[in-house]
């Protein structure tokens, strides 16, 4: 294909614009205080920053699968070219549930158990963030079986999971939801 | 049953019939009333006779190849009748009544009293029937001398099949004489006796004498019954066919001025052969309407010493009292005893008898036996019976006239007598006249001690009627009415009925079984208005013979448990002149069915179906065919059998169109059906075909037929029932009318926790359930929800603060710092004093803004769940159809709902100063209210007020994207 030096300049030029306008609009974070907010935000919403933040759901290496026993590490990457940072809010059980939201799809892909989702309320500083530099990954292990899973009726087969990432807390941090690609896992009966 | 031996000659004949209408059968019109006067030196008649291979159309000429048993001979027949007149203004006439199955060409021949013959151009009486022929008309251009005389008729044909009679009415005064032609052939002997009763003085009497051969005859008259005695025996010479009209006082007694008693006899003994001579005694009493014809007979053709008759009037047919009358003459050389009996059937169908009792009748001698104090007993509703006499002189010797005369004379009931063991065949066609008030009433008695059976039948043109098969007690005589059954419409045992414009017909009657000469039977024509009454009796060569049997209804007939169905055997007969009669049901037939389980038969060819299945059902009976060997019959029995099938339809099975396939409902029961829906039903007949108005269905369908769409409205189990004797049962379960779900939330599961932390509300993964309904008609299973369940879990931590309920400020700066603490919630959050109320507060708007983010979205989500349909046909139960529309698309329409009701969740802010916190701070604002209290009544001053009532309301505030 021939395309002129002019034509590679004026890609260009745009591309780099569009770089300058997409980092305003999606407010890229600064270096502010891990407390928690002290003011009245009604308008905050929750936002799409897939381009910030990507998760992805890997199996535990030596855990034994089966309807009981659904193990997975959800491993949080900074795909941003700068810093950002990651309500830390990972902790325990129930804030898991939270946070992430899961959904269960049978061996035809069909999705048949989605579980999570909820609202916490913070006590006075009890915010914490984790900084994540650009392309640094930061990773928390659940437990399907900790999503109120139907497992007793759980037949051994193939499965896949998708995890769902939400978050509208905090400042100066992610906030938004973050979907990850599905992850095939082979069930065993218990 | 077809019968090849028998009816193919028929049908034969009928051609030959057939072919004689398409070249011109000589009819009778007034252009051919006159033949060739032939003059008195000519030969008797035309010679008739013809060859059996000659007489008929070349399709009677195969008939040659059939040696049929019952074949009839055709052969040359002559009939004779003493005297006829047309003077006086006497209306005369000929009635000639055919038998047969064919036309017949009947020739009269007529001779003055001189014995001048004329004969005249054929007469055609078309088969099976009779006609009247006006004899003024037909000799109206004959010579004068043909006014008066005696009468010959001639035909080709079979024995018996032409009957005739001449009768001559005098209108004006309500006078007839009717002399029945008779064959020759019945006289044995050269002496004929009659007897006469006269019951009014001074009646104009006169006897006939005629000659009927072609040399002249010496005949010697005696008479007894006049005052004075006869002088001596009259001696006539009567030339060829000569008629001589007599004069009793004058020409025989010889005394012109005598006195004729009310009775009395006259013998005559000739020189001719047996019935060459005929007499006849004619009577009349004009003022009175009364008139008679009085026959002789040939004594010496008796073969008992007994006569009966039938039809003896009890009473007139208008109610009027009628005076039966018997006269008896010994006309023997010694002494006779002679008794008898009058027989009649009460209404109850019982047969009874009357005594007449025993009379000496010396030689000579005519007395008469008054009947009227006998039949006084006799209900008044019993209009007829029966009549029998025996005596103990010679057979012969004893002849009898009965009648029956209105007190008026205006109606005379002659009643012939007949010698029981000289009858005819026991089978007979008589005329049918029922023009005008002309009633043809029929009589048939039973001759014998035991029960018999006989048919009658009555044919017309294009049609017949039959009372089938009737039985007759010992002795009883049967009246039959044609014309009544006529006029009230009564329906033959065929269904049949007799035509209302019906007036002339022809009454055909046999004897059934294999005894011939059992039954006598005769007809008597009348009329009320003319005053006048005839007699008619003619018998047939033989009794009639089964010609085709069958069975009703034909074919196979299909009926459920329980259901009844009539069979009737049937059959049709031909005379000895193969003339058919109409189809009836023949007696004493045995039923019987091959399989009971199936349908059970009684003896009257009823069936009841009780089991499914066929079943033949057979009738088997005897009949009878005659052979007519000229002077006897010979019975030939027949075993005759005939059956039908009768089916026994039950249902099978129901089932239900699936598309355009039926298929067959589970044992399960079908469904869930969506409510509402409409299916198709049939029902499956176990064999055959079902009959008509089966199946009845029930349940939640209605109706009969095979087949029957409902539409299901009603949800549940619901039950459809096919009956046809048995019943089938299909369960169909209706799923409920299709309503909006709503999302059922229960309410939050609390965990309180002393625990210093964040309070938090989580939700609870939905739980849904799903049902299907089927529309089989368009092959689909719908998806249905049936209930989704939500709800949220919350964990309340109350550890890091102090709860001013709990623990109340106890000095002035507590209160203050307690109060300002709490003042500040709604917009820092959480401080040192707080209450659970107030976090349960903030979890509980949380709950509420779950709530009403799922209730947004689910009714979409519904809506698009339960457009999702599957094949019926591709699943065969409910679990399986839902398992597949969960998922083609049921499970990511919900975990879509799911997401985007989530997604909602988190957008509804949750910070300090949102409505969360607005919520708690409402609940702190009562514990603030509270503390000021409590300073006031401690003393305390300085203590802040409620400083804000922030707005909690309306959790799902933000717009929905």
């Amino acid at each position: 294909m021939l395309v002129s030096n002019r034509a590679y300049l004026v890609v260009v030029v745009v591309a780099i614009f569009g770089f300058v306008v997409a980092g305003v609009i999606t407010q890229i974070p600064s270096a502010r205080s891990h407390e928690l907010g002290t003011r009245a935000d009604s308008s905050l919403r929750p936002q799409e920053r897939e381009s910030q933040l990507d998760i992805v759901v890997k199996v535990v290496d030596g855990e034994n699968y089966s309807t009981e026993n659904i193990p997975l590490e959800i491993v949080f990457t900074n795909v941003s070219s700068y810093t950002i940072n990651l309500l830390d809010a990972f902790d325990t059980s129930n804030k898991k549930r939270i946070f992430l939201t899961v959904t269960l799809r049978d061996g035809h892909e069909s999705p048949f158990f989605t579980s999570g989702g909820g609202k916490i309320s913070f006590s006075k500083n009890s915010m914490k963030y984790i900084e994540l530099k650009k392309g640094e990954q930061t990773s928390v292990r659940i437990n399907l079986i900790d999503y109120d899973l139907p497992h007793e009726t759980l037949k051994a087969g193939l499965y896949s999971v998708l995890v769902t990432y939400r978050n509208q807390y905090g400042e100066d941090c992610f906030k938004g939801t973050v979907t990850s690609q599905p992850l095939n896992l082979v069930l065993n009966k218990f | 049953m077809f019968r090849p031996d028998r009816p193919i000659r028929s049908y034969l004949l009928w051609l030959f019939a057939a072919s004689l209408l398409v070249v011109g059968i000589p009819q009778y019109s007034n252009a051919q009333k006159i033949g060739s006067f032939l003059g008195s030196n000519g030969p008797d008649l035309l010679d008739l006779s013809r060859k059996k291979a000659s007489c008929c159309s070349a399709a009677e000429v195969d008939t040659t190849a059939f040696t049929a048993f019952a074949a009839p001979e055709y052969d040359t027949y002559r009939l004779t009748a003493t005297y006829y007149s047309l003077r006086g203004g006497l209306t005369t006439t000929l009635m000639l009544n055919n038998k047969g199955a064919q036309p017949i060409l009947a020739v009269p021949t007529f001779y003055s009293l001189a014995g001048t013959r004329l004969q005249l151009a054929p007469i055609t009486v078309p088969a099976a029937s009779y006609i009247d022929v006006d004899m003024q008309e037909l000799l109206s251009e004959a010579a004068d001398e043909f006014q008066e005389g005696s009468m010959k008729i001639a035909y080709e044909g079979i024995s018996q099949q032409l009957g005739a009679q001449v009768k001559m009415t005098d209108a004006t005064n309500s006078l007839i004489w009717a002399e029945q032609f008779i064959y020759a052939s019945k006289f044995v002997s050269s002496r004929l006796e009659n007897l006469w009763w006269l019951p009014f003085q001074n009646p104009d009497t006169k006897v006939v004498v005629s000659n009927t051969s072609s040399g002249t005859i010496m005949a010697s008259m005696t008479v007894e019954g006049t005052s004075p005695h006869q002088s001596g025996p009259l001696l006539i010479s009567l030339a060829p066919w000569e008629t001589r009209v007599l004069d009793i006082l004058r020409d025989i007694a010889g005394r012109e001025n005598g006195h004729i008693h009310d009775k009395g006899g006259i013998s005559i003994t000739h020189s001719g052969a047996p019935g060459a001579i005929l007499a006849r005694m004619f009577i009349s009493k004009p003022n009175k309407g009364y008139s008679a014809a009085v026959n002789f007979i040939d004594p010496d053709a008796a073969a008992s010493q007994r006569w009966h008759g039938n039809g003896l009037r009890f009473r007139h047919l208008n109610g009027q009292k009628l005076e039966p009358v018997l006269a008896v003459r010994n006309t023997g050389d010694q002494t006779s005893r002679v008794k008898g009996r009058i027989l009649f059937t009460r209404l109850n169908g019982n047969t009874d008898s009357i005594n007449i009792p025993e009379k000496n009748i010396a030689p000579g001698n005519t007395k008469l036996i008054d009947l009227e104090n006998l039949i006084a007993d006799i209900p008044n509703a019993i209009q007829h019976g029966g009549i029998e006499l025996e005596y103990d002189t010679p057979k012969g010797t004893i002849i009898t006239s009965v009648q029956s005369v209105s007190q008026n004379g205006d109606h005379v009931f002659q009643v012939p007598m007949y010698d029981p063991q000289n009858m005819p065949s026991s089978a007979g066609g008589f005329p049918w006249k029922a023009d005008g008030d002309f009633t043809t009433l029929v009589y048939i008695k039973n001759e014998t001690d035991i029960e018999s059976k006989y048919t009658v039948h009555l044919n017309f043109e294009g049609g017949g009627y039959t009372l089938g098969v009737e039985k007759l007690k010992a002795n009883q005589t049967a009246e039959i009415d044609f014309r009544k059954l006529r006029d009230e419409q009564v329906p033959d045992e065929m269904g049949n009925l007799i035509p209302l414009n019906l007036d002339k017909g022809q009454i055909a009657w046999s004897v059934k079984g294999g005894v011939n000469k059992i039954l006598s039977g005769r007809s008597e024509q009348i009329s009320l208005s003319r005053g006048i009454a005839s007699t008619y009796a003619c018998a047939n060569c033989c009794a009639d013979s089964v010609f085709q049997t069958g069975i009703l209804p034909t074919g196979t007939q299909y009926t459920a448990v329980g259901g009844i169905e009539q069979f009737a055997a049937q059959q049709h007969d031909i005379n000895c002149m193969n003339q058919f009669q109409p189809w009836y049901y023949p007696a004493d037939v045995i039923w019987e069915s091959t399989e009971p389980p199936v349908a059970l038969v009684d003896g009257e060819g009823l069936a009841e179906a009780v089991g499914t299945g066929f079943s033949i059902i057979r009738a088997s009976w005897e009949s009878v065919t005659w052979t007519n060997f000229g002077t006897y019959c010979d019975p030939t029995y027949n075993a005759e059998e005939e059956a039908a099938i009768i089916e026994v339809v039950g249902v099978q099975k129901i089932q239900y169109k699936v598309g355009s396939t039926w298929t067959d409902i589970p044992s399960g029961g079908l469904g869930p059906f969506c409510h509402g829906t409409s299916v198709d039903l049939r029902a499956v007949p176990t064999s055959g075909s079902f009959p008509s108005g089966k199946p009845t269905w029930g349940g939640d369908a209605s109706g009969t037929g095979a087949e029957k769409t409902v539409i299901f409205s009603t949800g549940g189990a619901r039950t459809v029932s096919a009956t046809s004797g048995n019943t089938v049962l299909a369960t169909v379960n209706v799923g409920p009318a299709n309503a909006n779900i709503n999302i059922t939330w229960a309410s939050p599961v609390v965990t309180m926790s002393s625990t210093t932390g964040d309070s938090e509300t989580v939700n609870k993964p939905f739980v849904e359930e799903y049902s299907a309904c089927a529309e089989p008609a368009s092959n689909l299973w719908r998806l249905r929800v049936k209930k989704v369940d939500g709800g949220t879990n919350m964990l309340i931590r109350t550890g890091g603060s102090r709860n001013p309920s709990t623990s109340p400020p106890t000095s002035q700066s507590e209160a203050i710092d307690a109060n300002e603490v709490m003042n500040e919630y709604f917009l820092n959050g959480r401080g040192t004093w707080h209450t659970s109320a107030a976090t349960l507060a903030h979890e509980h708007h949380h709950d509420a803004q779950w709530k009403c983010s799922g209730d947004h979205y689910w009714p979409a989500t519904e809506a698009d769940i339960e457009a999702l349909t599957v094949s019926y046909t591709s699943h065969n139960t409910e679990a399986s159809a839902i398992n597949q529309m969960k998922g083609n698309g049921a499970n990511s329409r919900f975990t879509s709902f799911v997401n985007t009701a989530g997604s909602y969740f988190i957008s509804l802010p949750d910070s300090p100063g949102s409505r969360p916190y607005a919520a708690g701070q409402l609940v702190l604002n009562g514990n603030i209210t509270a503390i000021v209290a409590l300073a006031t009544t401690n003393g305390w001053t300085g203590i802040p007020g409620v400083a804000a009532t922030p707005n909690a309301s309306n959790p799902c505030h933000l717009s929905f994207p």
